[in-house]
């Protein structure tokens, strides 16, 4: 009997999961929807947008994980961390300077210590280390061996207009009980000349620094700054971040003159003309003299004040360039050694 | 000349707190973002369109209202509405409302109508308004909801300044770090440069003994009277300064004004008055305008999260969560709140 009953239901199973399996095919969808990662337009279907739905939030919980809050000095701002060695990605204008000292406050409010490494002033661009391990009670995986949660980098030049992206970051501040909050938007455009992401992915004060993310959980971008419409949210893009990788590592000022002439340009010419030299400065040194027009730099052929501009920026204190002036119709050689630019002591 | 009239010069702002770092970008009017989303939301939010209201104040918008009786009970939020009630159902027909009572903390405010065929709303059982989800907030003209956007945050209770009631359209003093001064009054610790305050001449570590009149015993007692005061008014300020009592006159200004963080947010659209001392809040990236709060928060499964009380920042509308809004109500149901709104 009992045996019976079972050899009974072994051929009805097969029956059901076939009618089953003929339902599916007829009536509803045969497969879940997956969301596209990389797809640049609306979900056209409820199906399609609660995949989105799942697909945001499958990679929401690492992301939130690896976002922090950054204090430095009287600022707050946020940032991201990128290595399981401690490196954390942010906005210059939130770290200032290398060689800041910073708080790092992880996700669940815990701080730890770090110190500010290089930043690229230009394009707002900088880079911190944590200097603390991870705390003891670390949830995450490797925080017993002393690894940081870090976050993959994409690429954002394959970014396409319309693709859905993620903005975490500390608006207003780290706040008691807030994780990072979460906006969700699209992509709208690279724009070259201030080499900037723009999204519809709302930011405010306290989110300089912070990350954007592709919906594969890959790091795009970092929080700059706004306009005034809603949907002006501007983003550093992270292709940007790995062109300066190495001198950010080596906490150096890019951007930023470090080395310094100590001669004052005509602003009324388009050549660099000399219009002033302060006394006892390195181009005082080396005899430049006001009326002195800068032709070379290095051998360098200089036809701008930008171009001097730009090539002071490469150079480093301490370093000797030669530099050729015209001075009444005649070509003199002048050997400088460049000073160290006076940084102010202000925040 | 060529006019351009989409293409305007306008600020963009680096997004530090407390520092200046202010740049320039030519940028253009918003695009259509995810309304392009609002259509699929219109068979999640139609079962809660008929538990949708428009309250208005003296016949003007105020808020939308979420009905949770039959009988007429209806929620909203509470500061800054005065005058005349009423409330307009999804079928046009407009009732009086009376004010039932108010629960400050909250903002909640409890209306009733004379009539007893309403769909009220059940809220979620418990608090699932999960980080990622999608939320729409119905309104009452159209069956695609108002806005869209996912939760940023869990539920959550509100900490230090974000947990001080007070209206920040209020006219602004200037002071800051308060403390209350043994029956005295309140002892300010900061008087911000280029505010109201400071050019009053008011000084660190001056008690605060009376403002317009009105004895001040506490920090809630200063932010209930400043809460009566816009912009631009003038009032008497009573200070104790070590053993003279002084009289001065402060024309109040706006937050705005000398506030980065508050300038930021009021970048890309108006704010709540009303935007903090909630008991607890859910939040969203949803972009409301502060006069389509009141009404529900609903997911894409169609539950109802809860009650939206704030437009409360440029990334950041907040909801009372369901759990929070359900024992308030009871109480309010049961009389137990005056219906004066202050």
């Amino acid at each position: 009997m009992a045996l019976m009953r079972l050899s009974r239901l072994a051929v009805l199973i097969p029956i059901v999961l076939m009618s089953g399996g003929l339902n599916c095919s007829l009536r509803a969808e045969p497969t879940k929807v997956i969301w596209d990662a990389t797809r640049n337009t609306s979900p056209e279907t409820i199906e399609e947008l609660k995949a989105l739905q799942e697909q945001i939030k499958a990679i929401t919980t690492p992301a939130i994980r690896s976002t922090v809050g950054l204090l430095v000095g009287m600022g707050a701002g946020s940032g991201v961390i990128v290595s399981e060695d401690g490196l954390v990605l942010t906005a210059a204008h939130v770290i200032g300077k290398p060689g800041q000292r910073v708080w790092v406050i992880l996700s669940d409010g815990t701080r730890v210590k770090a110190k500010s490494l290089g930043t690229n002033a230009k394009i707002d661009s900088g880079m911190v280390r944590i200097i603390d391990p991870p705390p003891q009670d670390a949830k995450w995986p490797g925080a017993k061996d002393g690894k940081w949660p870090a976050v993959e980098l994409g690429k954002s030049a394959e970014l396409k207009k319309g693709q859905w992206v993620l903005s975490l970051g500390h608006h207003g501040g780290p706040k008691q009980e807030r994780p990072p909050p979460l906006r969700v938007g699209r992509f709208e455009n690279f724009n070259r000349s201030d080499v900037t992401l723009r999204s519809d992915c709302t930011l405010v004060g306290g989110d300089s620094g912070g990350p954007l993310f592709d919906l594969n959980g890959k790091l795009i971008g970092i929080h700059s700054k706004i306009g005034l419409f809603i949907n002006y949210n501007m983003h550093v893009p992270i292709d940007a971040f790995q062109e300066d990788w190495e001198k950010l590592l080596k906490s150096e000022e890019i951007g930023k003159a470090t080395a310094e002439l100590g001669a004052t340009l005509d602003l009324d010419e388009e050549t660099p003309t000399v219009s002033d030299v302060t006394k006892d400065s390195p181009a005082d040194k080396a005899g430049m003299v006001e009326g002195d027009i800068i032709t070379k730099f290095n051998g360098e052929k200089v036809h701008t004040r930008d171009d001097l501009k730009d090539l002071l920026l490469q150079s480093k204190p301490n370093d000797r360039v030669i530099l050729e002036v015209q001075r009444d119709g005649k070509a003199v050689k002048l050997t400088v050694k460049l000073g160290r630019k006076a940084t102010k002591s202000k925040e | 000349m060529t006019t351009r009239p989409f293409q305007l010069f306008t600020v963009t702002m680096g997004l530090l707190i407390a520092t200046a770092n202010v740049g320039f970008a030519l940028t253009a009017p918003p695009d259509k973002g995810k309304e392009r989303l609002l259509t699929l939301f219109v068979d999640v939010v139609s079962p809660v369109l008929d538990s949708v209201v428009r309250v208005q104040s003296d016949g003007k918008d105020a808020y939308l209202g979420t009905i949770v009786s039959e009988n007429g009970y209806i929620l909203t939020k509470g500061s800054e509405l005065r005058g005349e009630l009423s409330c307009v159902l999804r079928d046009g027909t407009s009732y009086d409302a009376k004010r039932v009572g108010y629960h400050k903390p909250s903002d909640l405010v409890l209306l009733k109508i004379d009539t007893d065929s309403l769909k009220p709303i059940s809220f979620a059982k418990e608090d699932i308004g999960i980080v990622g989800n999608w939320v729409a907030v119905p309104g009452i003209k159209s069956s695609e909801p108002i806005a869209v956007g996912v939760v940023s945050a869990p539920a959550r209770k509100l900490y230090g300044e974000q947990a001080l009631i007070m209206n920040v359209n209020k006219g602004y003093l200037g002071i800051s770090n308060l403390m209350n001064a043994e029956d005295e009054g309140v002892i300010i610790k900061d008087v911000r440069p280029d505010t109201a305050a400071s050019r009053a001449g008011i000084k660190v570590n001056d008690i605060i003994s009376e403002v317009a009149g009105q004895t001040i015993r506490d920090r809630e007692a200063l932010f209930e009277v400043l809460d009566g005061f816009k912009p631009n008014e003038t009032i008497t300020v009573r200070v104790k300064r070590g053993a003279n009592e002084l009289s001065l006159k402060v024309k109040l200004g706006e937050l705005a004004e000398f506030d980065r963080g508050a300038f930021q947010n009021n970048m890309g659209g108006a704010l709540s008055g009303r935007r903090t001392g909630f008991p607890a809040v859910i939040q969203h990236d949803t972009i409301l305008k502060p006069t389509d709060c009141g009404g529900p928060l609903v997911d894409l499964e169609g539950h109802v999260l809860g009650i939206n009380i704030a437009r409360a920042g440029r990334v950041e509308s907040w909801t009372i969560p369901g759990s929070v809004v359900k024992p308030i109500l009871k109480d309010l149901i049961a009389g137990k709140y005056s219906n004066i709104i202050k």
